[in-house]
């Protein structure tokens, strides 16, 4: 079995009155692609916000590479997260720069590449998730789907050890889900990464991910494999899985949601 | 270093040379009502001719500084902070973080030194373009005071610290003004409604602390200069 690259081990969280995770534990192995689902204001993009140190925990412990993340400070933290890439749900490209300046960023900041390779690196990058050409456009020239799949490339620039997915499929047709679950398992694969992917949708999750871990009322309610988790008995993770609305005669108010 | 002097650079622009065209008929406006209203004023007793030295020792020690403090108040401390703020709710600040880089770095402090440079640049410039549209409508109305008597008398009267006292002063508003808008904007939650909420909330405080602030510094600054209250 793979070593452990990052452990999540007991956090908990809250906002006032809102438990929002409660003693939540994962580890998630070398080379190996964690899958979490759970429902909508669940906790899932928190717990990434966690990880990489942008939210701090209640209690509980987050070790990436045998540093405990939540013992950090802010100025240690930023070595830290140059090895892990954070891809975020609407993308988060710097809304006044480039795509080219976007990808350029995090280079220039914590690289000595002169500008000539910084641009190579960039441009490479960009072909990898089928956006050459869109160097000098903003990011609010582009559509949802080329955005997401720019902050996949800005996330991986660095070749970071662990990725961290923040639903990337979110609001995404099914042709631009294939094409960003396509370009993930291929730089996962080229790249030997690691790392969570963060989804309410089984079908994409279960198309990147090894083993899905099941986020639901503040805990970590099952993990498993994806066909462990997909033939799971639960009537909750059910809900999730099976997906055929019409078959549940939800389209004819046959039955109640 | 070069890049952090790129950037200040790229917000002086960007902030400043962006406001001038405000601050010009401001300026222009705030020179011709004082030489109106002074001159109203001091001929009844008799003294028109005390108008220039008066008009610029109001428009250097005071009008200038507050007037181009206030504009940029409402104009840059706003932009920066309804700019940061935008980019706090839609994940760009936590984006820029999770690159392993500060945004004090690379955003607060580029504004901040911005602003520290265009409060006092353009109030020199406001004291500029004040003086010169006082002295044209010194000449053109009934006061009919001469260019050459406006600019000697004025020149015989003030002194430099009258000049750098108010400029001085820009330079505090300006420091505030940055620091707040740029934390304003880095705690902003709340979506769009937020980003309104902060943008109001700078323009009025930033106002308030001019306003307050002013009486304070005007105070040391004569303290200072004058030996004397």
């Amino acid at each position: 079995m793979s070593e452990v690259v990052l452990s999540v081990q007991g956090v908990s969280k809250s906002f006032g009155d809102r438990r929002v995770h409660d003693n939540v534990s994962f580890d998630v192995r070398r080379g190996e692609i964690l899958g979490l689902m759970g429902p909508s204001g669940g906790g899932k993009s928190l717990i990434l916000k966690i990880i990489i140190g942008l939210v701090r925990p209640d209690s509980g412990r987050v070790h990436f590479d045998r540093e405990d993340i939540c013992s950090l400070k802010e100025s240690d933290l930023y070595h830290v997260r140059t090895r892990i890439g954070y891809v975020f749900q609407s993308g988060a490209l710097s809304d006044s720069m480039t795509v080219e300046e976007n990808l350029s960023y995090p280079l220039q900041k914590h690289t000595r590449k002169s500008p000539e390779e910084i641009a190579q690196v960039v441009r490479q990058r960009l072909r990898l998730v089928d956006l050459a050409g869109t160097e000098e456009l903003y990011p609010a020239q582009l559509s949802g789907g080329m955005q997401k799949r720019a902050g996949l490339a800005r996330a991986t620039i660095l070749d970071p050890s662990v990725v961290l997915f923040d639903e990337p499929t979110a609001g995404l047709d099914p042709i631009n889900i294939r094409r960003l679950v396509y370009r993930v398992n291929y730089i996962r694969k080229s790249r030997n990464l690691s790392g969570i992917f963060v989804s309410h949708d089984f079908s994409s999750l279960a198309a990147v991910s090894d083993r899905v871990a099941f986020l639901w009322d503040s805990r970590i309610h099952a993990i498993g494999t994806v066909d462990e988790i997909r033939i799971s008995p639960d009537p909750v993770i059910q809900s999730f899985v099976n997906t055929d609305y019409r078959a549940e005669g939800l389209l004819n108010g046959r039955s109640e949601v | 270093m070069k890049e952090l002097l790129l950037s200040t650079a790229e917000q002086i622009v960007a902030l400043g040379a962006k406001s001038i065209s405000l601050i010009a008929v401001s300026g222009v406006a705030a020179g011709a009502v004082m030489t109106i209203q002074f001159g109203a004023g001091l001929q009844r007793f008799g003294g028109r001719l005390y108008v220039p030295e008066i008009v610029a020792f109001t428009i250097l020690r005071e009008i200038a500084p507050i007037l181009c403090s206030l504009l940029l108040a409402g104009r840059v401390g706003s932009g920066i902070t309804a700019e940061i703020a935008s980019m706090n709710v839609t994940e760009q600040i936590d984006a820029v973080r999770a690159l392993g880089t500060s945004p004090v770095g690379s955003l607060v402090v580029p504004r901040v030194l911005a602003c520290v440079v265009i409060f006092p640049a353009l109030t020199l410039f406001t004291d500029y373009i004040s003086m010169a549209s006082a002295m044209l409508v010194a000449y053109m109305t009934d006061l009919a005071i001469e260019p050459h008597l406006f600019l000697s008398k004025t020149l015989a009267h003030i002194r430099a610290s009258d000049l750098w006292s108010g400029v001085l002063k820009t330079v505090v508003f300006g420091l505030y003004i940055g620091v707040a808008s740029c934390w304003r904007g880095l705690t902003t939650t709340g979506g769009t409604r937020g980003v309104g909420t902060s943008t109001t909330w700078i323009v009025v405080h930033a106002s308030i602390f001019i306003l307050i602030a002013d009486f304070f510094l005007s105070k040391l600054l004569i303290v200072w200069v004058y030996g004397r209250v």
